[in-house]
Order: C-alpha cells, then sequence, then structure tokens
C-alpha cells in the first residue's frame, strides 16, 4: 500500500521541521497500513519552498538512513509536488534535473493555484507530455476551477488523477469532498494519498472505510 | 437553407476500449489522431474518402478552397475530421494548409507532437513574420498553429491582416482548412467564416444535443453562413438505437435537405 504524496521529509518544507516529528508521522503510516511513501516536498517558489533537487535528495538519503536504523518497515522513495506557475519553466527544470520526477520515473505530482485557474490546464499537461513526462494532478479535488469533463479528458491524454484521503472525511470543505466522491463514483481516481503535514494528519482507517465501496486499487506502486 | 449530411464516422475503437475500461462515457480526446494517415486502407479513412468526394462535388460551380470546420459545443470532433481530410487531400497530392483559429483553445499542433509556439496571433501582433509561422508537418501538409494567447480573440479574427494572410495562402495552397471554435461558445466561428468559401458542420451522434445542433444552425443562418453540409461523428452500431442518434440523425433528415448521404 503506498502513499504517493506526502510531506514527511524533514526540513524540505512545511510539512514537517524536526526529524522526531517525522519519524512519527511515517510510525503512524506504517500502523495504518501504509508500505510504501512517496516523500513529495513542495516545489513552491511564491511559498518559499525551492530546495534543490540535490539538497532533497541528501535530505532523503539522511532521512532514509535514520528509518532504516529504527527498524521502521516502510519503503521510502523520493519526488516533489511541483506547483505550476508562467514564470518558472518547471518543464525546462524537470529537464536539466532541477526538479524531482515521482521516483524517478516520468510521471510528474503537479499542483495548480486553487484560487487562479491556469489559462489551459489541458495545454499545460500537453507540454510535459512532450518532453516525455506524464502528470499526476495532485489532490484534484480542491480546484473549484477544475471540473470534472476536463479531469475526464486530461485522463484520456494520459494524465493521472490523485485525490487526498482526508477531502472524503467529516471537516474537509464541501465542495472538496463533493468533487472527491464525484471523481471515485466516475472512477477517474489513480490514487488516494495522504498529503500529509505534521500538522495535518491522516485517518487512514475512516479513509479507507469510505473507499470500501469503490473496487479499484487505490494505492498502487509508482513504476 | 438546405446541408445534406456529408458524412458519417464511426466511433473509433480506442473510444470503445476505454470506455468499457472505465464503463462510463466520458467526454474525452483520444489525442487527435489522424486515422487516414496512420492506416490508409481503414473503413475510417474510406469514410474520409467519401467525405471529399461530396466536397469535390459541392464545389463543382464554385471552387472550394478555404473551408472551416465547426460544431455546436467543444468536443465533438470537429478538429478530427478537418486533419483527416486534409490529409486525403494530402494523399491525392494537394497542397494543404491547416490554420488553427480556435484561439481560446487551440489543439490542431498536437496532432503533429509540436508545441504551439510562434503560430497566427504571433504573426498578428507582429511578433513574428509570416515565413516564420507557417510549419511543415507532413508531406502536403503545412500548420500555422495558433501560437501566443491572444486576449481579445474577437477583434484579431476579424482583422484585415488576417484577411489579407489567407488571400495570400489561397495564391500557396489547394486547400485551406480552419479549425474555429464550437459555435455555441462564442461569435469567432461567424467572424471566421468570412474568410472561407464553406463551413463544414460536425454533429456528434453521441454527445451533440439536439437543442445545441438547432441553436448552432439557427445562428449560421442568422450570420448568412454557407454550410457545405454536415458530416456526424462518433456514430456506433451500438448507440444505433439511442436517445441522441435517433434524434439527431431524424432532425438532419427532416431539416436538411434530401438526407443524402455520402458517409457508409
Ligand atoms: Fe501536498
Amino acid at each position: 500500500m503506498t502513499d504517493i504524496h506526502a510531506h514527511i521529509l524533514p526540513d524540505a518544507d512545511d510539512g514537517s521541521s524536526s526529524l522526531e516529528s517525522s519519524l512519527a508521522m511515517l510510525e503512524r503510516e506504517v500502523a495504518f497500513g501504509i508500505t510504501d511513501v512517496v516523500l513529495t516536498p513542495h516545489y513552491h517558489p511564491r511559498r518559499g519552498y525551492a530546495k534543490t533537487a540535490a539538497e532533497l535528495k541528501e535530505l532523503f538519503a539522511a532521512f532514509a538512513e535514520e528509518v532504516a536504523a529504527r527498524g521502521i518497515p516502510a519503503g521510502l522513495s523520493l519526488g516533489q509536488e511541483i506547483c505550476y506557475g508562467e514564470r518558472e519553466d518547471v518543464v525546462g527544470m524537470l529537464d536539466r534535473g532541477e526538479l524531482l520526477t515521482m521516483n524517478g520515473t516520468n510521471k510528474v505530482l503537479l499542483e495548480f493555484s486553487v484560487s487562479r485557474p491556469p489559462d489551459d490546464i489541458s495545454e499545460i499537461a500537453y507540454k510535459f507530455s512532450l518532453h516525455g513526462y506524464k502528470v499526476i494532478l495532485a489532490h484534484a479535488e480542491i480546484y473549484p476551477w477544475l471540473d470534472l469533463k476536463t479531469i475526464a479528458s486530461m485522463k484520456a491524454e494520459g494524465c493521472f488523477v490523485q485525490i487526498n484521503g482526508g477531502s472524503l472525511l467529516r471537516g474537509s470543505a464541501g465542495a472538496a469532498k463533493r468533487r472527491a466522491k464525484a471523481l471515485l463514483k466516475d472512477a477517474l481516481v489513480d490514487w488516494v494519498a495522504s498529503d500529509i503535514h505534521s500538522f495535518r494528519p491522516c485517518d487512514w482507517g475512516k479513509v479507507r472505510e469510505k473507499l470500501r465501496k469503490y473496487p479499484a486499487d487505490f494505492f498502487g506502486k509508482i513504476g | 437553407m438546405t446541408a445534406n449530411l456529408i458524412g458519417k464516422l464511426r466511433r473509433g475503437r480506442a473510444k470503445v476500449e476505454y470506455m468499457k475500461k472505465d464503463k462510463k462515457r466520458v467526454a474525452q480526446n483520444p489525442g487527435y489522431r489522424i486515422v487516414s494517415m496512420e492506416n490508409p486502407l481503414s473503413p475510417a479513412a474510406e469514410a474520409f474518402r467519401r467525405l471529399k468526394v461530396s466536397l469535390d462535388f459541392l464545389g463543382v460551380d464554385e471552387k472550394l478552397q478555404v473551408m472551416q470546420v465547426c460544431s455546436a459545443v467543444q468536443g465533438e470532433g470537429k478538429t478530427t475530421v478537418l486533419l483527416n481530410l486534409g490529409a486525403i487531400y494530402a494523399e491525392d497530392g494537394k497542397k494543404v494548409l491547416f490554420i488553427d483559429l480556435d484561439l481560446r483553445r487551440p489543439r490542431l499542433h498536437r496532432a503533429f507532437k509540436i508545441e504551439n509556439k510562434l503560430g497566427i496571433a504571433d504573426y498578428l501582433a507582429g511578433y513574428a513574420k509570416a515565413e516564420e509561422i507557417v510549419k511543415h508537418v507532413s508531406a502536403n501538409i503545412d500548420l500555422i498553429n495558433c501560437g501566443i494567447k491572444a486576449p481579445y480573440p474577437t477583434s484579431v479574427l476579424g482583422s484585415q491582416q488576417l484577411k489579407n494572410l489567407v488571400e495570400d495562402m489561397r495564391g500557396r495552397y489547394d486547400i485551406i482548412l480552419i479549425d474555429c471554435p464550437p459555435v455555441l461558445t462564442v461569435t469567432d466561428a461567424c467572424i471566421t467564416s468570412r474568410l472561407t468559401d464553406g463551413t463544414i458542420f460536425v454533429v456528434s451522434a453521441s454527445t451533440t444535443e439536439k437543442a445545441a445542433a438547432k441553436e448552432a444552425v439557427s445562428v449560421f443562418r442568422q450570420n448568412n453562413i454557407r454550410i457545405l453540409g454536415c458530416v456526424m461523428t462518433e456514430v456506433s452500431c451500438g448507440l444505433r438505437g439511442s436517445f441522441y442518434y435517433n434524434n439527431t440523425l431524424k432532425y438532419y433528415n427532416a431539416n436538411y435537405g434530401d438526407g443524402g448521404t455520402a458517409g457508409n
């Protein structure tokens, strides 16, 4: 059971500011039955998260070593949650290895501004595909401007869809919950992930309860 | 005004497979494939050849050199029809030019796996020269993609500069096919129709709503747009008994002349 979207890597973004809290987060994931986690720190320069790929790899190596030393049974790999902006040439940065794909594959976890819709999201994904990348839409349910029809056509064009488990639970914003359910109902979801931050834990038990009525596997390995 | 059903195109296999997999019919686009090029002997290519023959006959008296392909709303297959029709002309030895004037949602470049850079909008804004925007994409086929996002598409499309460019291209190509925005979304298609010798109207047998098709036709009528005929896409055996298929087809036969079919 893989969680493909998690901000557990310490000191990489706003996910966790200490090794101890990161280890606690990971242990909780494992307790819920998660076997593999892709660590996906933010690339979000406007919010100040712009660590280089080399820095992240270093942080990852140190963390993986610590996890192994403590015998926490979780397979770790590294990715990045990239915020798309017109100002940065993120595709070029990926090409140059300045940004990270998911676990070294051609898949890219991409998020957008919630309040400011991109001009033509399908065209953005097309640009990624021209350079050999496949876009995973991170928490596709949270965008008020992103409708089901657009998501469906993007999927047909080769994109993948990830939703946050938390969106299905009580306490999440009504609209996001409604969209998440609609995506599940239309079989448009490839992954359900935690998008876990230290200040926002994920109750996998409740999430799995909500997912029981859908037959698909939402926790596949990234490969 | 009358318009014949000049083409019928079956639903592609890729689409059916996709539907089966997800057990759900969703609006989607299998990557703007040009079957007439990939598989010239396929029934689909044959259907496009018949469409071309229909157009040849429609052009007996007045030469049809510049045509636009239009639909009521988005996602009915207009770009696919345009690409395949162009491929058939090219196969026939004609020099073909595609122009993407769907400035709000350009897609034509995708069929040739190129980036949407330096296009018609760049030219009209003065950022590029005419020779820079014409790309040779395939044997006998050139493409002018859309390019930079134009903030005021309608005024761009009505510009004298664009008119001059198309006139100039008439001297260089045998056939010019223009991709324009859906007629019910914006008024662009009415404006671009003035650049052309006629409009091909694409209707999806499975998704176009009767009311939308009807409204589109009244828009054409009000604007004196010459409809060469309508092409019905996504016709499938399974859908033959469906609401949309029966209603749309009946509608066209009843309202558009003799209902003659060039398609299968
Ligand atoms: Fe995230």
